[in-house]
C-alpha cells in the first residue's frame, strides 16, 4: 500500500445552490444507493453530473476517491500493480567460522484507487468513465455484481480475492453526446448500475447557480438565463448552451462592473462571443454569424419583454 | 380322455406336473399343528412389539437429553459469538482509526 494516501472530503462551497430540483435528484440517488446500487449520472455537458455526484458523496459522509476516465487507463490503473521490490537479507554468523546468508526479493504491490475504495468502503466518483476503454473498466463488473475484486495471486501474503467493503459506493458520470475521446460503455456494466439521465437544470436552479457564482442580482441573473434558455429551446444551435454559458456571461459583467441593463451594446457582444463559440463544434464563420444573428433577435425580444 | 391315436403331434403332450395332476392326495396339516404355529407367530410378534417399545422409550429419553444439552450449548455459543463480534467490531474500529491517521485529507469543493 502507498504511504501517501489521500482521501477527499466533498465540501459544498458557500454559494452552493440546492434547489428542489437538485434535492429531488439527490434524494432519488440516495434511495438507489441505500438499495445497494451504484448510480450513474448521464447527461450532456453542463447538466451538473459531476457536481451532483459530489453532492451525493457529501450526503453519504464517507471519504471519496476520485477517478477521471482516461483513454490510457488499463485495469492496473484502477486496481493497482507491482511497483519495485522489497528485499530482506539475513546474515547469520553466530558461529564465527560459519557464515550463512539469505536474501529474498519480493515484488511490492501498490493498491490503486478502486482497490482502496473497495477495501475501506469509500465512495468512488468515476467521472466520465466512458473515456476509459471498456476493457479497463471490466474489473468493475465483479465489483458491482459479486462484490469482489479479483487481484493477481502473485501478491505476497495477500488474498487473491478482495471482498468489497459494504460501505463502498460507486458514482459514475458520462456524457452520451460527447464525440471526442469516449467509448461506449459495455451493456453488462450499465446493467449493474442505476442510470439517472440528467437534463438541463430548471429555470430556478440556473438562476440560483448563475447568481451564486457571479454575485449579480436576481433579476440580472434571470435575464441572462432567460436568453440562454431561449437560445437552447430554439433548437437551431449545433450544441445547446449550458448553465456554464450563463455563468461566463454573468462573471464577465461583474468583472466589468456592468449589468445587462446598463450597457446593452456591450452585453450583446459578450453574449455573442461566449454563446456563439459554446454552441458550435467547428466554429465556422457561417455558423457563428447565424448564431450571432439569432442571439441578437432573442436579446432584443427579451429586452422588449422586460420593458 | 384322449387316446394315443387322437394325439396328432408331440406339442400336444403335457407332463403330470404341468397339468397339476398328482397320483396321491395332498397331506392335510392337523388343526392342532396349525394352532401351535400361529401361537408361536403371535409370541414372536408380541416380543417384537416389546423390543420396539423399549427402543421407542430409549429414543424418546435420548431426545429429551439432547434437547436439554442443545439448550445449554446454544447459550454458551451465544455468549461466545457476542465476545467474537465485540472483538471484531473493536478490531474494525481500531483499523479504521489507525487508517484514518495515515490518510491525508483534502477538501473537494463543488
Amino acid at each position: 500500500m502507498t504511504d501517501d494516501r489521500v482521501i477527499l472530503e466533498p465540501t459544498p462551497l458557500e454559494n452552493f445552490v440546492e434547489t428542489p430540483y437538485i434535492k429531488e435528484i439527490t434524494t432519488r440517488a440516495m434511495s438507489y444507493i441505500e438499495a445497494g446500487y451504484s448510480v450513474h449520472f448521464r447527461g450532456p455537458a453542463g447538466t451538473g453530473k459531476t457536481t451532483i455526484a459530489k453532492h451525493v458523496a457529501n450526503k453519504l459522509a464517507r471519504p471519496v476517491v476520485l477517478l477521471h476516465g482516461d483513454e490510457e487507463f488499463s485495469t492496473s490503473n484502477l486496481i493497482g500493480s507491482e511497483s519495485g521490490y522489497k528485499t530482506t537479507k539475513v546474515r547469520d554468523n553466530f558461529i564465527s567460522s560459519v557464515l550463512k546468508e539469505e536474501q529474498e526479493f519480493q515484488k511490492h504491490w501498490v493498491d490503486n484507487r478502486l482497490t482502496v475504495a473497495c477495501r475501506f468502503g469509500f465512495t468512488l466518483i468515476y467521472d466520465e468513465f466512458t473515456r476509459s476503454r471498456p476493457e479497463a473498466n471490466n474489473i468493475l463488473l465483479s465489483v458491482l455484481e459479486e462484490g469482489i475484486i479479483n487481484l493477481p495471486i502473485s501478491r505476497a501474503g495477500e488474498e487473491p480475492y478482495l471482498e468489497v467493503h459494504p460501505n463502498f459506493t460507486g458514482l459514475f458520470t458520462s456524457n452520451p453526446e460527447e464525440y471526442a475521446g469516449v467509448h461506449r460503455s459495455q451493456d453488462a456494466l450499465r446493467d449493474r448500475m442505476i442510470t439517472m439521465d440528467l437534463d438541463y437544470f430548471d429555470f430556478e436552479t440556473e438562476v440560483g447557480i448563475t447568481r451564486a457564482k457571479s454575485g449579480l442580482k436576481k433579476n440580472e441573473a434571470a435575464f441572462i438565463v432567460a436568453i440562454v434558455r431561449k437560445l437552447r429551446d430554439s433548437g437551431k444551435c449545433e450544441f445547446s448552451p449550458t448553465v456554464r454559458g450563463c455563468i461566463m456571461i454573468a462573471k464577465t459583467l461583474k468583472i466589468m462592473k456592468k449589468t445587462p441593463f446598463s450597457d446593452k451594446k456591450n452585453f450583446i457582444v459578450i453574449c455573442q462571443d461566449i454563446l456563439a463559440s459554446e454552441t458550435s463544434r467547428v466554429g465556422s464563420r457561417t455558423n457563428q454569424n447565424r448564431v450571432k444573428k439569432l442571439l441578437q433577435e432573442i436579446i432584443e425580444e427579451t429586452y422588449k419583454a422586460v420593458a | 380322455m384322449k387316446t394315443i391315436q387322437s394325439i396328432k403331434s408331440s406339442s400336444q403332450l403335457k407332463s403330470a406336473a404341468f397339468s397339476k395332476q398328482r397320483s396321491i392326495p395332498v397331506a392335510q396339516r392337523s388343526a392342532q399343528t396349525e394352532l401351535y404355529m400361529l401361537r408361536k407367530e403371535k409370541q414372536r410378534y408380541l416380543k417384537e412389539i416389546e423390543s420396539i417399545k423399549k427402543r421407542y422409550d430409549h429414543i424418546k429419553e435420548r431426545l429429551g437429553l439432547i434437547d436439554e444439552e442443545m439448550l445449554e450449548l446454544s447459550e454458551i455459543w451465544r455468549g461466545e459469538v457476542d465476545v467474537i463480534e465485540k472483538e471484531a467490531s473493536e478490531t474494525m474500529l481500531d483499523l479504521d482509526t489507525k487508517d484514518k491517521r495515515k490518510w491525508k485529507k483534502r477538501k473537494l469543493k463543488y
